[in-house]
């Protein structure tokens, strides 16, 4: 299986959540047949955010009112030709209320000076315990870099995060390391920053750091995971967060394995390399049928 | 005699506004009246407001308002698709302020990207996002915004713009942001 031609922290923890997800996406690049609203949320939210901090590194202070056209301009071009998936209860005007309260909520907050938004990186990735060095580049985009050494994570979310899902988060890993290997220094806080999609919608910072060890995990990590994808190693993870709203849950269902290294996955079907392998319809309703 | 550097001998660079907020906080909105077939801006300062053909936004730079023929204000089939002021009794407090010049605004013309041909790429969902956020802080947003972009790319249905004329239209738009005072896009 050909890998990828860097190992970027969403994929290595799409892989890690549901590889057989990340194959599809990924590897296969199967098209969407839809989009969740909530991905469709949290990327408008993340442009508008991007844009504020971008002008608050140039020096200006941008009113609320053009933070709030951005969101709604680029929720209203990504709604645009998409089948967009609401979560029930849930309306296109409701989410845009809801984003425009949270960014009046985040942008009324203090905030540092802004050195940096949307850093991207492309780094060697080396065992800090061995020396060795993995031979495809770590690459990633740091949402925001406040002067003292300040990494901030963006996040939106349903629910709050509590301190406890901080030390295993990847991408804070993977942002402190960049941050040494681009700066030269250890960051002094990382921060998540979560708009939390609450009734009361809430802006809620936790703090957190990282040390050495961490990036020896994260290399063993991205190891582990080339290897997985060189061995074609894709395994649904039904049941998993990621499931209620996953655009390839149709694909997932119909998945009945994944052919063997050469593009066969036995003896009597001859397949091209990265095809996927379906039942029967009948098969497969009834396969539907039986796990409900 | 020697001639004069070429960007002096030029008047104040005209920029097709829709809305702007000023260094002095001073915020500038336009309007359209229908039934003079006229736009103009309406300025909010110093706790007051008033109308005005233009606004100095510098040395060589004039933000105009749109003309009221552009596809921003009117449909192609001449339907008005913005009425901001169309019934207030106002008084326009600045009546010696210079007539609005019916210019042809840079969007207006009609020598926009030809629509994808063939296998020619399309414009990228990235592309479509920018040029809808760009567009937004311009004060043209949602269905305006779409119409503008169907209408200068003389398309039906914005998948069929090309990659390289969404490229045109955002470095443009970039261009006139910067222009007009800044804005990290």
């Amino acid at each position: 299986m050909e890998l990828p031609e860097a190992v970027s922290v969403s994929h290595l923890n799409l892989y890690l959540t549901c590889s057989l997800k990340y194959r599809f996406q990924h590897v296969d690049r199967l098209p969407r047949l839809y989009r969740a609203a909530g991905m469709v949320f949290g990327s408008a939210i993340h442009k508008a955010l991007e844009w504020l901090h971008k002008e608050r590194k140039a020096g200006r202070n941008p009113p609320l009112d053009q933070l709030l056209r951005t969101f709604g301009a680029d929720w209203h071009a990504q709604c645009l030709d998409e089948d967009i998936r609401f979560a029930n209860g849930d309306d296109s005007e409701k989410l845009v209320f809801k984003g425009k309260e949270l960014l009046s909520e985040y942008y009324g907050l203090p905030a540092g000076r802004v050195k940096d938004a949307e850093l991207f990186f492309q780094i060697p990735l080396v065992n800090p315990e061995t020396g060795e060095v993995l031979g495809i580049p770590l690459r990633g985009v740091i949402d925001l870099i406040e002067e003292d050494d300040v990494i901030g994570e963006l996040k939106t979310s349903l629910k709050s995060w509590s301190l406890a899902d901080l030390p295993d988060n990847l991408q804070l890993t993977a942002y402190s390391y960049a941050y040494e290997v681009l700066f030269g220094r250890p960051t002094k806080d990382l921060k998540v920053i979560n708009l939390v999609r609450t009734k009361q919608p809430k802006v809620q910072t936790l703090i957190t750091g990282r040390e050495k060890k961490d990036y020896e995990r994260l290399f063993c990590l991205a190891k582990e995971f080339l290897r997985g994808i060189r061995a074609g190693v894709f395994i649904p993870n039904r049941g998993c967060w990621m499931c209620k709203d996953c655009e390839y849950d149709q694909d997932c269902r119909e998945w009945t394995g994944n052919e063997e290294e050469g593009g066969e996955k036995d003896a009597s079907q001859h397949l091209p390399a990265g095809s996927r392998v379906f039942q029967a319809p009948a098969a497969h309703e009834s396969a539907r049928g039986a796990r409900r | 005699m020697e001639k004069p550097p070429e960007n002096e001998q030029k008047g104040p660079r005209a920029i097709p506004t829709v809305s702007a907020v000023l260094e002095d906080g001073a915020i500038v909105e336009m309007v359209h009246r229908p039934t003079e077939g006229r736009t103009a801006f309406v300025i909010w300062e110093k706790d007051a407001w008033r109308f005005s053909g233009q606004v100095e936004l510098g040395p060589r730079r004039l933000a105009v308002p749109y003309s009221p023929h552009n596809n921003i204000l009117r449909h192609p089939d001449g339907r008005p698709l913005l009425r901001l002021i169309a019934d207030c009794e106002v008084e326009v407090i600045d009546p010696s302020a210079p007539p609005v010049p019916d210019l042809p605004a840079r969007r207006e013309r009609q020598n926009g990207p030809p629509p994808a041909e063939g296998n020619e790429p399309r414009m990228t969902d990235p592309q479509k996002r920018y040029l809808f956020r760009l567009l937004a802080q311009q004060g043209v947003e949602g269905k305006q915004a779409e119409a503008h972009l169907r209408d200068y790319f003389r398309v039906q249905n914005l998948r069929d713009v090309s990659k390289a004329g969404a490229s045109q239209l955002i470095e443009e738009l970039i261009a006139d942001q910067k222009e007009a005072g800044g804005g990290a896009a």
